[in-house]
């Protein structure tokens, strides 16, 4: 009787250590892989080039290109880049950030990426490879604002621990104090399943675990969509076709308000 | 029982006559005499950090983009609540270059030279000169040095809370400063730092008009009492629009008003639509409403001082006496007319500054005659140059410079170029650094031994006049060139421009001049703490001469005089005319 | 590009109307040097002369007083000269003495943090209509491009293109905080202030490019924010005011996507 208790406790206390093991360890990725493309089934909005002589070093690196504002920019096949493609529920499981951070590059005087994903916790490398005064301004709603300069050229600053995301929020802009033409988008997920819309409005999200889900999107001129039910099989593809045919309400980033004022 | 006997010295502190705690005493007194030495000694600290402040900041003025060689990295540290410079290499921030400046601004104008002419001077000689055994209102003068000093904390702090400090100028214009990082503890503590004046600003009011001595009628005060009456009111009357200014802008930054801000404006690409129907404009005139008369608050007691160290060291009274109090009494008075000179620029008509303009140039006679008085002060006067003395005429030139290249900003036409350039720089420090921080220095020398009772070394104080004469005309006289060529202030690297890169060069030799300044500053500091211990001792009036301070002893107990002083002259009796005696102190009955 | 230029005194003035500012800042300055010159001597002469030294006691008799009444006058009537003959005509006429409206070329500028944008109404003379929520990267005025008047405007960042001899009218505001406008060679400044539009008038005598300056510290960009006015002859300004017109077509986005 007394063996059978030590042994029934013993694996008791075996299985939640494992079990707690098993739940703070990095969530499951699976073999399933959802993607798409993104349309735009409406005249693409007006816009003119971004002239960039506010800053010579900024005008002298761009010389010859014609740079679009990003948000405004459609291929000529209709379909639109840029999009943040995000699985808004269905994950289950707790998934740890990469040990990699998600680079934010100022090059060129733009942000490069102009849009991206990161799970929260990740840490932010920021470094600035123009010849000129950078100045990199969040302005999250549910995480920290951080706002300073790289005045010189290959300045990086790293953040991590509680001066990175560590809120799922969607999306948080990133703006340049002084180049009003430069901004950036960042998704923080709790899960690595996003994409972001590349040529050819293609978006792919790999290595998704079998499952139901809600798909979310996401655009800084067209807004967002309904979510979209969608289910997937290990090991198969599952695909779906974003098409906007007007601009949403919820397209234009949040307004500044009196909670943006540094303190 | 006599009036002899009813004024003896004893401790009001304690009913039962024990003697008072340590924190009673030293910490939290009623006696303005250590309450004047508390707004010295904090004064004298707040003016040394914005000195510092000031020296970061010709580093990356001389060399742009260079690393600030020691302690570049560890202003970038996490402790900081905004970096001010780059952690990686040192360099100086925008950002950091701002928030120096801007708190460069404040810390001098308002924790250091009001505090230390008003509070710290004021505090300690007023009630001495006046015969007097304390101020009106004892109580009252320590709650508004019990102001200042948290105030002075919290801007202090304003560095290490996030955010970091103020970054917007000390002149605060909206709507950069509503929607700056910073600007919310800078305003709280105004809010405390003005309190503190206004509180103070009554005492000294009250105090020179019920407390004078028997015999002390107001054409008879020393000239600086005069400086500091008109002080008192100057602070009394102009601060409280810059009290309600700073809760207006605290308002829009927290409760969501628009005082200060216009409709549609668009901050970052977006438009903010919280903002509307306020005007900029308006913060403007609330602000130089003060800030004008303020100027005055730092140059009237400065001219106090050198006045009374000029007629002591020429042994001969002042010369037009009744000239300089009325002067005075003008000045004080003009000063509230005249700030929109500081918005001429506004997109001003030409009646209101063709008001301003006048009122200006007429502002500017009684300084002169203020100033031209001293300077015939000396005439048939028998000269001691002693340190107080040497900063006391060195006073004089250098106010004057100030004071002459206020002309060509007073006047709208010339002032279209020079605005908000570096000969603006160049004008208001000449005032307040040679000009108030000379008489500063000069009241420091000259009244250390009534406070300490022990003299300063002579020959250090000889060490520290030339070289900070030389080096203040080093830091400030380029400045008026590099603002006629055409360099703005404010102005992180003067190269991006091509009137800065003509001027860059001498950007290098102020930054020097600068260093050296602070270098010539240290027989000061050693002077200033050894004379505790081994200056030389000295009784009640080692500079012979004629004021009442110089009758109570040194230092002075509570209650200041042992007797009740009586006055009997005017306060310059020096080389009285056909005596053979030096000097008749004020309170000297005629027959002695 | 650059006229001979002091490193210590005034930038060369290649206005119509600068000759006032100059002529007031150097009188003014002479009249500064005569004071402090005559001043100073008789300030060295009683510190060198009033030194205590033995035998030599302060003579109390006060001074006659005559001169320094005199000077102190003559001073006061000077300045008035300055400022009633000199300042008060001259600001009337820099600043409010436009020129007439149609031999003038008006431009818009609206300032931010940190460019100037500049908006030339074109052949039409009609500016477009433009509207804050249009602003994005690329149109930092809100021109509202589907407006027919937008056709022939033009749109510049940091550059002024004006041409010579001819008056400018330009009509100053700023989308976020304070700034000034400030043209050192052309002796313009004005304070550019949000909820409000400011003209300023003024004609280059001399072509060239010079330094548009910043003088109101703005923010963190604020010794950044310069911007150039290119002064050209009236047939290369027409030309160029012509081949800039927003009214070309955006490139779809296939070479130049990055993500």
């Amino acid at each position: 009787m007394k063996r059978d208790t030590i042994r029934f406790l013993a694996a008791a206390t075996a299985g939640c250590w494992l079990a707690a093991a098993a739940a703070s360890a990095g969530g499951p990725m699976g073999t399933a892989t959802i993607k798409g493309t993104v349309q735009l089934k409406a005249p693409p909005a007006a816009a003119m080039a971004i002239k960039m002589d506010a800053d010579p070093f900024c005008n002298q690196v761009n010389a010859g290109k014609v740079v679009s504002p990003q948000g405004k920019m459609v291929f000529s096949d209709g379909t639109l880049p840029y999009a943040f493609v995000w699985i808004k529920s269905g994950i289950t499981g707790k998934y740890d950030p990469p040990a990699d951070p998600l680079v934010i590059n100022q090059e060129g005087c733009m942000y490069k990426p102009h849009v991206a994903g990161m799970v929260c916790g990740q840490s932010i490398l920021i470094k600035n490879s123009d010849d000129t005064n950078h100045n990199i301004h969040s302005q999250p709603k549910k995480n920290p604002v951080f706002n300073f300069s790289q005045p010189k050229k290959d300045m990086t600053r790293t953040l991590t621990g509680n001066d990175t995301f560590t809120r799922p929020e969607v999306m948080v802009k990133i703006k340049c104090d002084v180049h009003p033409w430069m901004s950036a988008y960042v998704g923080v997920v709790e899960h690595p399943f996003f994409a972001v819309s590349a040529q050819g409005g293609k978006y792919e999200i790999k290595n998704v675990p079998g499952g139901k889900y809600k798909l979310g999107i996401w655009h800084e001129e067209w807004g967002t969509l309904p979510d979209v039910e969608i289910e997937v099989a290990d090991g198969a593809t599952a695909e779906h076709v974003f098409a906007y045919e007007k601009k949403t309400a919820a397209a234009a980033p949040r307004e500044v308000g009196v909670q943006d004022l540094g303190r | 029982m006599s009036a002899a006997a009813a004024h003896a010295p004893h401790d009001h502190a304690s009913p039962h006559g024990h003697a008072p705690s340590f924190w009673r005493h030293y910490v939290f007194s009623v006696d303005h005499k250590v309450i004047g030495v508390q707004y010295a000694i904090t004064g004298l600290i707040f003016l040394f950090v914005g000195f510092c402040l000031m020296m970061v900041m010709r580093w990356q003025l001389a060399y742009p983009g260079q690393p600030v060689p020691l302690i570049g990295k560890l202003l970038a540290s996490d402790w900081l609540g905004a970096a001010i410079t780059d952690k990686q290499t040192g360099v100086l921030l925008p950002e950091g270059y701002n928030a120096f400046g801007a708190m460069h601004g404040t810390i001098m104008v308002f924790m250091a030279i009001v505090p230390l002419v008003v509070g710290g001077f004021g505090n300690f000689v007023v009630p001495l000169q006046i015969g007097a055994p304390d101020m009106a209102f004892p109580r009252l003068n320590m709650l508004s040095y019990w102001c200042y000093l948290p105030g002075g904390l919290l801007m202090s702090a304003s560095f290490f809370l996030p955010g970091g400090a103020a970054q917007s100028g000390w002149t605060s214009y909206a709507p950069l400063a509503v929607i700056s990082p910073g600007q919310t503890v800078w305003l709280f503590s105004m809010v405390l730092l003005i309190t503190s004046s206004l509180l103070g600003s009554i005492n000294f009011i009250v105090t020179i008009v019920q407390l004078r001595a028997r015999g002390l009628t107001f054409m008879r005060l020393p000239f600086f009492v005069w400086a500091q009456f008109v002080t008192g009111f100057l602070l009394l009357l102009a601060f409280p629009p810059l009290e309600a200014a700073a809760v207006m802008q605290l308002m829009d930054r927290l409760a969501g008003t628009s005082f200060f801000m216009p409709e549609g404006l668009v901050i970052s690409g977006k438009l903010a639509e919280w903002t509307g129907g306020g005007s900029p404009l308006l913060w403007q005139h609330l602000f130089w409403f003060l800030a004008h008369p303020e100027v005055y608050v730092l140059i009237l007691p400065a001219m106090g001082i050198v006045a009374e160290v000029i007629a002591n060291n020429t042994r001969k009274p002042l010369w037009g006496y009744r000239s300089m109090v009325y002067s005075a009494i003008f000045l004080g008075f003009m000063s509230f007319v005249v700030w929109a000179h500081h918005m001429f620029m506004t997109g001003m008509g030409t009646k209101l500054s063709a008001f301003f303009q006048t009122t200006t140039m007429i502002i500017s006679i009684p300084s002169v005659i203020i100033l031209t008085a001293l300077v015939i002060s000396l005439w048939g006067g028998s000269i001691r140059f002693n340190a107080p003395m040497l900063f006391a005429t060195a006073f004089l030139p250098m106010f004057a410079i100030g004071g002459l290249t206020g002309l060509p900003l007073a006047l709208t036409t010339s002032d279209i170029h020079l605005h908000d350039t570096y000969y603006v720089i160049g004008h208001f420090h000449y005032v307040v650094a040679p000009g108030t921080i000379f008489g500063i220095f000069a009241g420091i020398y000259y009244w250390y031994p009534k406070v300490t009772g022990r003299m300063m070394n002579e020959t250090l104080g000889k060490i520290h006049f030339w070289p900070t004469f030389l080096c203040m005309n080093g830091i400030f006289l380029p400045m008026l060139f590099q603002g006629l060529v055409g360099l703005s202030r404010r102005t992180y690297d003067a190269t991006v421009y091509e009137a800065g890169q003509l001027v860059q060069g001498m950007h290098v030799g102020i930054s020097w001049a600068a260093w050296t300044l602070a270098v010539a500053q240290i027989p000061f500091i050693i002077n200033f703490f050894i004379s505790l211990r081994s200056g030389r001792k000295v009784a009640e009036n080692p500079w012979e001469a004629t004021t009442l301070e110089w009758a109570a002893p040194s230092p002075p107990p509570h209650g200041n005089f042992v007797t009740e002083p009586v006055v009997y002259r005017d306060p310059y009796d020096y080389s009285p005319p056909g005596r053979s005696i030096d000097f008749l102190p004020q309170n000297k009955p005629q027959e002695a | 590009m650059l006229l001979a230029q002091s490193r210590f005194w005034l930038p060369p003035d290649i206005s119509t109307h600068g000759s006032s500012v100059d002529q007031l800042i150097n009188v003014t300055h002479w009249f500064m040097g005569v004071l402090f010159v005559g001043w100073g001597a008789f300030f060295v002469y009683c510190l060198v002369r009033f030194r205590a030294r033995p035998g030599h006691a302060a003579d109390p008799r006060p001074i006659p007083a005559k001169t320094s009444k005199y000077a102190e006058i003559g001073v006061a009537i000077f300045e008035a000269v300055l400022l009633i003959g000199f300042s008060m005509p001259a600001w009337a006429q820099v600043k409010y003495q436009f020129p007439a409206e149609d031999k003038a070329l008006t431009v818009r500028m609206t300032a931010e943090q940190f460019a100037w944008n500049f908006h030339y109404s074109g052949a039409d003379g009609v500016w477009g209509r433009t509207d804050p929520k249009l602003i994005d990267p690329g149109n930092p005025i809100g021109l509202d491009l589907a407006d027919p008047h937008s056709a022939d405007d033009v749109v510049t960042v940091n550059n002024l293109h004006i041409p010579v001899h001819q008056p400018i009218i330009v009509q100053l505001s700023s989308k976020d905080v304070i700034h000034s406008f400030w043209i050192p060679v052309l002796r313009v400044k004005q304070d550019v202030i949000p909820g409000m539009s400011i003209p300023v008038w003024f004609e280059a005598r001399e072509t060239g490019e010079y330094d548009i300056s910043c003088a109101q510290l703005c923010g963190n960009n604020h010794y950044k924010m310069r911007g150039r006015v290119m002064i050209k002859p009236a047939d290369e300004f027409a030309k160029w005011l012509e081949s800039e017109k927003v009214s070309r077509p955006l490139q779809p986005a296939d070479q130049e996507f990055e993500l």
